[in-house]
């Protein structure tokens, strides 16, 4: 089966993060399981790839963390969006229509 | 899960110890927790959730850049042989590197501080037995006398100690003589200006030190020639030459303290694995 690769995927990892956290707040394996649910188990996340995320996102500011503890009592870090991270969203929503309606003129099943 | 915790130490062998770090280890951990339990619910054999988690779990390189650690290429053989391992440094951080400048202007500090303890000690007895050119020879001269050998006792106890506890401060930062280090371009700049800074301070600390040095004979030579008072001549003079002198030994120790420390930092990015 044919891999994502993950140089083209790499720029959108922060805008698949925030995809979830725009809905509420999350934390990193609920994100991690719902990337592979939502892609058909297409795209599998690593967690140092999402960790790395997480840290930058937090320091461009466009999401915070806080702890949490589960049901289970288990405390985690949860992320919540901030709202220069869900305009950073929509402009990576833009970026990417653009982008798609650029690539696709190139894409041809002629061989 | 003690497997995964064992491999995520050893992914994080060639980091510093810094929260950063320690927070990235711990998210980390409780991700692999969380997917642990979850796999093991479905029925997967423990050695394949094992296997699973350890596979996907990602590369230290990719933690590196976002947690801007630096890693340095080690330098490419000349037998042709191209080495494409990277070699991990220890990345000292811009607090270190501030930290491990203190420390080593402090440790220089209380070493001058132990020696110039010891080197004024003589002054005591010196001046405590000139006392009775003032007072005459009666008991409170002698009084006066003793408290000087004390002092002399006191202040070398005083000195030795110091200069014992000064290595002291510096156990810590072994590791920079020890691992490959490294500073990141921010922390370099910051340092070098401050070399600059430091420099001029090292001169002028030594120019003091030495001057001090070699005016301690002064008081001793204008008291003598003014054939001043015994009191002066036979006792504060002499004591001054070992007071002087101290505190010169003082200023010519702590001068480069600082100089030597952003040197040694700026030496880190340099050094090349043995």
């Amino acid at each position: 089966m044919q891999e994502i690769s993950s140089d083209v995927i790499r720029g959108y990892n922060d805008t698949i993060i925030l995809f979830f956290l725009i809905k509420e707040p999350s934390y990193g394996y609920e994100i991690s399981k719902n990337i592979k649910t939502l892609s058909d188990n297409k795209y599998l996340i690593k967690e140092t790839t999402l960790y790395s995320a997480f840290t930058r996102l937090e320091k461009n500011g466009y999401i915070t963390s806080f702890s949490q503890e589960a049901e289970n009592g288990k405390r985690r870090t949860y992320y919540r969006i901030t709202d220069s991270g869900k305009s950073y969203y929509k402009e990576k929503c833009e970026e990417w229509q653009l982008t798609k309606d650029v690539i696709e003129r190139f894409i041809s099943d002629a061989q | 899960m003690e497997t995964i915790k064992n491999y995520l130490e050893t992914m994080f062998t060639n980091f510093p110890d810094t929260m950063e770090i320690r927070k990235a280890k711990s998210e980390l951990l409780s991700m692999s927790e969380d997917k642990y339990n979850e796999l093991i619910s479905t029925g997967m054999p423990k050695n394949e959730v094992i296997g699973t988690i350890i596979s996907e779990l990602g590369t230290p390189e990719e933690l590196a850049e976002s947690l801007s650690l630096r890693t340095t290429k080690q330098p490419e053989k000349p037998v042709g042989i191209v080495e494409t391992n990277t070699v991990y440094r220890r990345l000292v951080s811009f607090d270190e590197a501030a930290d491990y400048v203190g420390d080593c202007a402090l440790s220089k500090m209380i070493l001058a501080l132990g020696i110039l303890f010891c080197i004024i000690s003589p002054a005591g007895p010196v001046i405590g037995e000139s006392f009775r050119y003032i007072f005459g020879n009666n008991s409170f001269s002698e009084m006066l006398g003793g408290l000087g050998v004390g002092f002399l006792f006191l202040s070398t106890a005083i000195g030795v100690g110091l200069i014992i506890l000064s290595g002291h401060k510096m156990k810590e930062w072994k590791f920079l003589k020890r691992e490959l280090c490294a500073v990141d371009g921010e922390t370099e700049n910051f340092l070098k200006n401050k070399l600059e800074q430091s420099r001029l301070k090292k001169t002028f600390s030594l120019v003091v030190g030495i001057g001090l040095c070699i005016i301690s004979v002064v008081p001793v030579s204008v008291f003598g020639s003014m054939s001043a008072h015994l009191f002066l001549t036979a006792g504060l003079g002499p004591a001054m030459i070992f007071n002087l002198t101290g505190l010169g030994v003082y200023f010519i120790i702590t001068a480069g303290s600082k100089t030597h420390a952003y040197e040694h930092l700026l030496s880190l990015n340099n050094k090349m694995a043995a």
